[in-house]
């Protein structure tokens, strides 16, 4: 049965595919130390980037997933793989900023909002806080390729 | 409505005595009630083959929905997913119809949890078969994975850096005087985790686990060595 620790070998496989192997030239991600990994039990954890907090000074390097171009992704995600194999995701946040302050973000609650509209479960913050926009639930990996789709293709 | 549809409203709306479900179903655009509000409790049954989308409001009313291609692009209902129906508890365990209906109705299967985030997509199964022999190598799991000083650390350094201790700012977040920015998130994340019980921590960073510990830069560097030398 297929646990957290597969789940973080799939997960780093994924991420350096990004930065080599068969997408050598087109590699993304210049550093992913930050990222680490906590785990609740064999099934399920919480994984995040960076593990510090602060909020980065003026002049500061990013932190967080590293882009080739100062860009940066914060994140955190908790994660249950299920007995069948299947991957839940509890909550998570995916912050990605460009050094120009141009953000977006997907957040999940880990509960509903008393007020669904202004707070969807699933929403997305673009440039701006607020609104939160309704979206579809995403995760990592498909955030990874929809931010090199989009800035790095 | 169609009648034999209001029959069916009247006669699960009579038999349902309880129902939770564990998240209720964000306002989405595609839905409709027929009285005109949003609908406070969903039922849905994801039968392929038939499927039936129910959607219940429990204060007066009950609305049903099933497939129809104008609900959405696809042909189907959007529905959010990790929506998971805890238990309903009804008078009789099935309901059937004297009518020939435009759909099944069928409420047994709901006596245990449904969940709707079986994403085949995102299978571990499946997944790992495409991982590279290099990231299941030993060692290469524990990778990033903390130790409970790095753990307490992380934590000490958002105390540090906002000046205040996770307890007091996790009481502020929850009555949501704290912004909603990634930082706090993060904050309030590795907060929550930090109450639970039974952290499996990496006992300690071992020098064998620092060697498998790089990053892709480093990796280019040392690719580019190799290459210069090989020149």
């Amino acid at each position: 049965m297929k646990n957290f620790s597969d789940y973080k070998s799939w997960l780093l496989g994924q991420i350096d595919e990004l930065g080599k192997g068969k997408i050598y030239k087109l590699g993304i991600v210049r550093d992913r130390s930050a990222l680490c990994f906590s785990q609740k039990n064999r099934d399920e954890g919480l994984v995040m980037a960076p593990r510090e907090g602060g909020f980065a000074k003026p002049g500061t390097l990013p932190d967080g997933l590293i882009f080739v171009d100062g860009s940066f992704l914060r994140f955190r995600e908790r994660i249950v793989i299920k007995k069948d194999g299947s991957i839940e995701w509890v909550f998570y946040n995916y912050h990605y900023q460009r050094p120009d302050d141009y953000f977006f973000r997907y957040d999940k609650l880990p509960q509903p909002h008393d007020n669904p509209i202004k707070e969807p479960q699933q929403h997305l913050h673009a440039v701006r806080e607020e609104p939160r926009f309704p979206t579809h639930s995403t995760n990592l990996v498909e955030l990874l390729d929809l931010i090199k789709c989009n800035f790095y293709c | 409505m169609d009648n034999t549809i209001r029959l069916i409203q009247q006669r699960v709306l009579s038999q349902v005595l309880h129902l939770v479900l564990k998240h209720p179903l964000p306002y989405f655009g595609e839905f409709e009630s027929t009285n005109g509000r949003q609908p406070q409790v969903y039922i849905y049954d994801f039968d392929k083959e038939q499927p039936l989308y129910l959607v219940a409001s429990f204060s007066d009313t009950l609305a049903f929905y099933r497939y129809d291609d104008d609900l959405s692009p696809n042909g189907r209902l959007i529905i959010v997913d990790c929506e998971i129906i805890s238990s309903i508890v009804l008078k009789s365990t099935k309901i059937k119809s004297d009518h020939p209906l435009p759909f099944r109705v069928q409420v047994s299967e709901f006596d245990s949890p449904i969940s709707t985030t079986g994403d085949s997509k995102w299978n571990l199964n499946d997944l790992m078969k495409d991982v590279s022999p290099e990231h299941l190598a030993e060692g290469y799991s524990d990778e990033g994975l903390m130790t409970r000083e790095e753990f307490d650390l992380a934590l000490k350094s958002y105390e540090t850096a906002h000046g205040m201790s996770s307890a007091e700012f996790y009481k502020k977040w929850m009555h949501d005087e704290i912004p909603d920015e990634i930082e706090f998130n993060m904050w309030a994340g590795l907060y929550e985790f930090s109450l639970e019980d039974g952290l499996v921590f990496k006992e300690s960073s071992s020098p064998q686990l620092e060697k498998t510990s790089f990053t892709l830069e480093s990796t280019r560097k040392l690719e580019n060595i190799i290459e210069r030398v090989g020149a």
